[in-house]
């Protein structure tokens, strides 16, 4: 039978569960102790940046912002400006380029679609950097070396590939229905790329970008070869001069310096990461 | 086999109060079915029972012991999950046998077990197929035999037909009900469903937002429903609620409604709440709304709706304030739509419910099989 | 969803949209005259005899298969393979993969404050430009710097005495966020019920874990592995930062040699054979990740 209580007493019975298991405890402490030692290397760059006589070890810095006052000179800042120009031209092309490629691969009739589709993705996995003979001698033969322009547009060419699959996959979520309604109100292909589609992957594209960008700023060995005039180094082709200089290494003018150097891309990340993250679920493969 | 008890339990996430205040005593070998409509919190009580969640207050009892602090494996329960939850990278032989693995069951123990279970059930044929490779209805029976080779002391099955055709959902049923017998297990079985309720439950146990509503047979749950909410849940189609009034006549009491006059059993009557003002709610069940003779006591209504269902056939009218009767005609009835028509009640089945507090008025009569005998005055 | 009714549709107009030529033509030729060109030109370049600077950097010509005999003979050559593989083995495979897999799993269950926390802190390794961690991984190892304070050995050069393991542990530290996000993701995705079925069929954590965890995520770990390699193979940054292939050719991979032979010595046509070779490595490589993701599609 039933048992129904009475509305006036109203127990309430608390059974204590075990809270803990050592299983649990290792897990976390195992965790913790994977962070520490990742942190590691971060905090080094850190402290030594801030660090009055910076070395290799790792300590407690006497506090000085002098190695970053040192990087705010004129030819301090010059590497910064050189990556922030790369980065800025290579995301809009590559980003421009990509979203042109993708509308009419992933929506319209494109004779081998299926093929192309996979053909764009075998391509992002390419060691592309290996392609920098030919492209230096197809540069030097076009007078097309030691500019940061056309470095640039090397660089799009290499992450158009996957920005294309990036923007593709956005697209597709897009619902047919609305381009096909703009197209009995009249639109033509351009227009509806830019006035629907483009306003409903907002998010998508921004990604794309950043993504362009973030890699863009990191890109080392292209603009290396491609360009060695001093005044165009990128940070990171200063970074890693600083770090071939013969005699005394100042680690924390470097520090410092990589640091800042690092910070725009951090930030980007934080921006996007929410977004990309979700992009890691392959599923078996890569945004399904 | 065991029996199973709730005793004041409650689930709260945050403010929201899943399940409040559940008391129930599942007896062992019961087949105990869990009604209610979506959300009213009997999946969780399930899932509570099977350790899958914790409850807030209360306790919870299996075979006398407190199961509270104990992790689901530990609990010698089997559960049938809604969407079967096989393992899609293991063979039909696999899932069945995992149970029994991972208990380090001797190997040809395991594989006499599993052809046993799986030759009851219908799936020799199947065993070194994949989940994917199978229909809805051989995937409902692996989970099952999954469950059945543990041989556990509660099995909780989590809507296991909703996902099946209905041709295939019958079937099942059918075929769970002969389990229940062969085996005597304890089962706790949670649906939607009225009719899966109704057909296999030895007690039905109504839940509505978090509360148990009413715990009984199938037959007392359908003629004696202890709210409106059960008397509206159970049975198809709905039962008809009309207001009425409850007055006293030469000190006997006295239910008006339609304009006709009936007299309640007074010794199962509850005086409804001074809030009501003798208002009252009273529940018709379209198979105890009947054509009558035009001089016969009733109500004279307008044909609305027609719906031939072949066996019978459902006739809905509207009387003249605007209330609609939904009643049950025999088959092949001459009636159309737009005519007017005489219905009479069975007033041996009257359901009387406080408007305020939707509690029945009527108790429930400690001999079963009495029912309520009032007179009809004609008005 | 809508992907069956856009076939369907496009089937229904077979005529090639000349709006889908215009949009296609700019994005089409600028891949084609920077990315295939180049790869092409390659295919040629690779059989050549030129140079940088030198006699043969002004008139060059076909030298058909002078270069791939050299290249057999080069041991420089044969090491270097054995040190990519090494590189992307234990680095890539092995050390990310396992590292980024026992992480994702770890931290399913850990308390959020340090879910959150070291999530953060692995990830920042990872987003941090590949010169950076080069760098910081540069000072960490030299003598007396912090990896020899952690470890006692204060006046050793990690360095020198142990190039690749040092660089092996810098790409560790580089790229485990990947892999950790990638099984994360992954994880989350898996079917809640199948593992609640486990559970309340009996199974230890470590049970479920073997038997119904891993098996499930047997797909993503496979897809990932080539990914990670695709990744690493070709890895230029970190290694020609830290040791520039030294000392002598300890840390040599042929990313590294490949520069080497093409613009330290100026032998631009021997130095595109070898990138040949890890062109081809790397296309087999690339096509069987997109075998596999056709096939899931």
């Amino acid at each position: 039978m039933d048992r129904t209580a009475p509305a006036t007493s109203l127990q309430k019975i608390v059974i204590p569960y075990p809270r803990v298991s050592l299983a649990d405890v290792l897990g976390n402490a195992v965790l913790a102790l994977v962070g520490v030692a990742f942190a590691l290397p971060l905090l080094w760059m850190i402290f030594a940046s801030l660090d009055k006589n910076a070395g290799w070890r790792i300590r407690l810095p006497n506090l000085t912002l002098e190695n970053f006052g040192s990087i705010v000179t004129a030819q301090g800042l010059q590497p910064f400006v050189n990556s922030f120009y790369l980065a800025a031209v290579t995301t809009v092309v590559a980003t421009a380029l990509a979203l042109l490629a993708a509308y009419p691969l992933s929506r319209r009739y494109v004779p081998g679609k299926r093929s192309v589709t996979l053909l764009i993705l075998f391509a992002s996995g390419l060691p592309v950097t290996m392609m920098l003979v030919p492209i230096y001698q197809m540069y030097a033969t076009l007078h097309w070396l030691d500019s940061r322009f056309t470095t640039s547009l090397f660089l799009a060419a290499t992450a158009l590939p996957f920005a294309i699959w990036l923007l593709m996959n956005y697209i597709s979520a897009v619902p047919l229905e609305l381009e096909e309604a703009a197209g009995i109100e009249g639109a033509g292909t351009l227009r509806t790329l830019f006035s629907v589609v483009m306003p409903l992957i907002l998010p998508g594209l921004c990604v794309t970008a950043v993504y362009n960008f973030i890699t863009a700023w990191g890109a080392f060995i292209v603009p290396l070869v491609l360009d060695s005039t001093p005044e165009d180094q990128p940070g990171t082709v200063a970074i890693y001069q600083f770090l071939g200089a013969h005699g005394m290494i100042q680690f924390g003018q470097l520090s410092a310096f990589s640091l800042l150097f690092s910070l725009p891309v951090v930030v980007l990340y934080l921006l996007i990461g929410r977004s990309f993250q979700g992009g890691f679920a392959f599923g078996g493969g890569v945004r399904g | 086999m065991a029996e199973v008890r709730f005793e004041h339990v409650y689930k709260l996430f945050g403010a929201h109060a899943a399940v409040e205040d559940l008391s129930l005593d599942i007896a062992d070998g019961e087949f105990l079915v869990l009604l209610g409509p979506s959300g009213c919190g009997k999946t969780t009580s399930l899932r509570m029972l099977a350790g899958l969640e914790r409850p807030t207050y209360g306790r919870i009892e299996i075979g006398g012991r407190t199961v509270n602090a104990l992790p689901p494996k530990a609990r010698d329960v089997a559960m049938v999950f809604q969407s079967y939850a096989l393992f899609p990278h293991k063979t039909v032989r696999g899932n069945l046998a995992f149970g029994l693995k991972v208990r380090h069951t001797p190997r040809p123990q395991i594989r006499q077990l599993v052809e046993e279970v799986a030759s009851m059930l219908g799936l020799s044929r199947l065993l070194e197929k994949r989940p994917a490779q199978l229909s809805g209805g051989e995937r409902q029976r692996v989970a099952l035999g999954r469950a059945l080779l543990r041989r556990p002391q509660v099995f909780l099955l989590d809507e296991p037909l909703s996902n099946l055709d209905a041709a295939l959902r019958a079937q099942m049923r059918a075929e769970l009900i002969r389990l229940h017998s062969s085996v005597n297990a304890t089962i706790v079985y949670v649906t939607h469903d009225q009719a899966e309720a109704m057909t296999m439950a030895t007690r039905i146990a109504v839940m509505c937002k978090g509360h148990l509503s009413q715990v009984d047979t199938p037959q007392e749950i359908y003629d004696h429903p202890s709210d409106l909410f059960v008397a509206c849940f159970v049975g198809l189609p709905k039962m008809n609620i009309v207001r009425g009034r409850l007055t006293n006549a030469q000190d006997e009491p006295v239910v008006e409604l339609l304009g006709m006059r009936v007299k309640p059993d007074p010794h199962r009557l509850r005086t409804p709440g001074p809030e009501s003002r003798n208002e009252i709610l009273v529940g018709i069940r379209p198979e105890d709304v009947l054509p009558v003779p035009d001089n016969a006591p009733g109500v004279t209504a307008r044909v609305e709706l027609v719906e031939p269902l072949g066996s019978e056939t459902l006739v809905t009218s509207r009387i003249a304030d605007d209330t609609t009767l939904v009643a049950r005609f025999p088959a092949r009835s001459p009636v159309v739509r737009g005519e007017a028509i005489r219905l009479g009640l069975n007033t041996q089945h009257l359901h009387l419910f406080d408007p305020i507090t939707d509690k029945s008025l009527l108790r429930k009569v400690s001999q079963p099989g009495k029912t309520l005998r009032p007179e009809t005055v004609a008005v | 969803m809508a992907a069956g009714d856009e076939r369907k549709r496009a089937e229904d107009h077979p005529t090639f949209e000349p709006s889908s030529a215009a949009l296609l033509s700019l994005p089409a030729a600028f891949l084609v005259f920077l990315f295939a060109g180049p790869i092409l030109y390659a295919l040629y370049l690779g059989f050549t005899n030129l140079q940088l600077i030198g006699p043969h950097a002004q008139s060059w010509w076909f030298t058909g298969l002078a270069n791939p005999r050299r290249l057999l003979h080069d041991s420089i050559f044969f090491h270097s393979i054995g040190l990519t593989l090494i590189f992307v083995i234990a680095s890539g495979i092995i050390g990310q993969t396992l590292f980024g897999l026992i992480l994702a799993l770890l931290m399913r269950r850990a308390l959020a404050p340090i879910r959150l926390s070291v999530g953060m802190i692995v990830v920042a390794a990872w987003v941090v430009p590949e010169v950076t961690a080069a760098f910081i991984w540069y000072a960490f190892s030299q003598a007396g710097g912090t990896l020899g304070i952690v470890l006692g050995m204060l006046q050793t050069n990690f360095l020198f005495s142990a190039p690749m393991t040092t660089v092996c542990i810098a790409n560790l530290w580089r790229g485990t966020a990947f892999c950790m996000l990638v099984f994360s993701a992954a994880l989350r995705n898996l079917p809640n019920e199948v593992l609640e079925a486990a559970d309340v069929e009996g199974a230890s954590r470590l049970q479920c874990l073997f038997s119904v965890t891993l098996p499930l995520l047997g797909p993503t770990i496979v897809t990932n592995l080539l990914l990670v390699t695709i990744l690493n193979l070709s890895d230029f940054t970190l290694i020609y930062t830290m040791t520039q292939g030294g000392p002598g050719t300890s840390t040599m991979t042929l990313p590294i040699y490949i520069y080497q032979e093409a613009f330290t010595y100026y032998e631009l046509g021997y130095g595109t054979t070898i990138s040949l070779v890890l062109i081809l490595i790397g296309a087999i490589l690339s096509l069987l990740f997109v075998r596999r993701v056709g096939a899931q599609q």
